[in-house]
């Protein structure tokens, strides 16, 4: 699991740098030719006599220039996206919780299989590309987690008040 | 009042004891899935519950396939099967009363 999990990660990472080596490239090209031929414009009746030709290659500078732009933009947001460090999976913070608070049986029992259901549910979403639905499942995993909480004190304080009552009858 | 004398289960450890009678092993998410009428946040606490008076039995499988965390499958035992059977008997018993 985790040396999959590693070559995922591994995998993203070489796909993000490369896509963003490929599209700055690109970006630099393109604004490379625009600017020659813009800076051709200027002087573009000497060097373009026919009137035909010279609208074609300014249509086609604009073009040229507005692709430049958009490949600008997707470069910027490519290198804006996500970090490549680790992150722990949903439910580690509360898990580490419960450890601390509740007995080895308790947190076997209960906590455990409320993260494990958590992340497989979490984990199947990521995996079908449903972003949303695995912030959904991660949201709704705390709440069980808390509702397990709530549950569980009142049951166990009125579990100990019934033993204390038998003890001392 | 609160001997050691078994008692009848509720109606939510019915529907568990129901599910697994008519599955052999079920997981808890299996059971959240099955049932509307049991919670995410409450099934474990409930099945922690009835392994402690002795309805259920569970044992631990590693789940290769999604988060790769040891889970619980959950299985009917002999005083839970006993249960149920006399809460069906007693709710018959009682419908016929009434009809």
């Amino acid at each position: 699991m985790m040396d999959r999990l590693l070559q995922l990660i591994t995998l993203n990472k070489f796909n993000r740098v490369h896509r963003t080596v490929h599209l700055t490239v690109r970006f630099c090209y393109g604004l490379g030719t625009s600017l020659l031929l813009y800076s051709e414009r200027l002087n573009l009746k000497a060097i373009v006599p026919n009137e035909v030709f010279r609208v074609l290659l300014i249509t086609i500078s604009s073009v040229l220039f507005s692709f430049t732009l958009w490949l600008g933009i997707e470069a910027l947001k490519m290198s804006q996206r996500g970090s490549d460090k680790f992150i722990k999976p949903p439910g580690s913070r509360v898990l580490q919780i419960a450890q601390f608070c509740y007995s080895r049986k308790k947190y076997e029992r209960i906590f455990l299989q409320t993260a494990a259901d958590m992340r497989e549910e979490y984990f199947e979403a990521c995996s079908a590309g449903q972003i949303w639905k695995a912030r959904w499942v991660h949201v709704r995993g705390v709440w069980s987690f808390y509702a397990a909480v709530l549950t569980d004190i009142p049951l166990s304080v009125v579990g100990l008040v019934v033993k204390l009552w038998i003890a001392a009858k | 009042m609160f001997g050691n004398e078994p008692r009848l289960p509720s109606g939510k450890e019915l529907i568990v004891l129901d599910l697994l009678a008519n599955k052999r092993e079920m997981y808890g998410l299996e059971m959240v899935k099955a049932s509307n009428k049991l919670a995410r946040g409450t099934v474990y606490v409930l099945l922690s519950r009835m392994e402690d008076k002795g309805y259920v039995s569970s044992r631990q499988v590693k789940d290769e396939n999604a988060s790769g965390m040891p889970k619980r499958i959950y299985s009917i035992s002999g005083l839970g099967q006993r249960a149920l059977t006399a809460t069906r008997q007693a709710h018959a018993t009682m419908n016929w009363g009434i009809a």
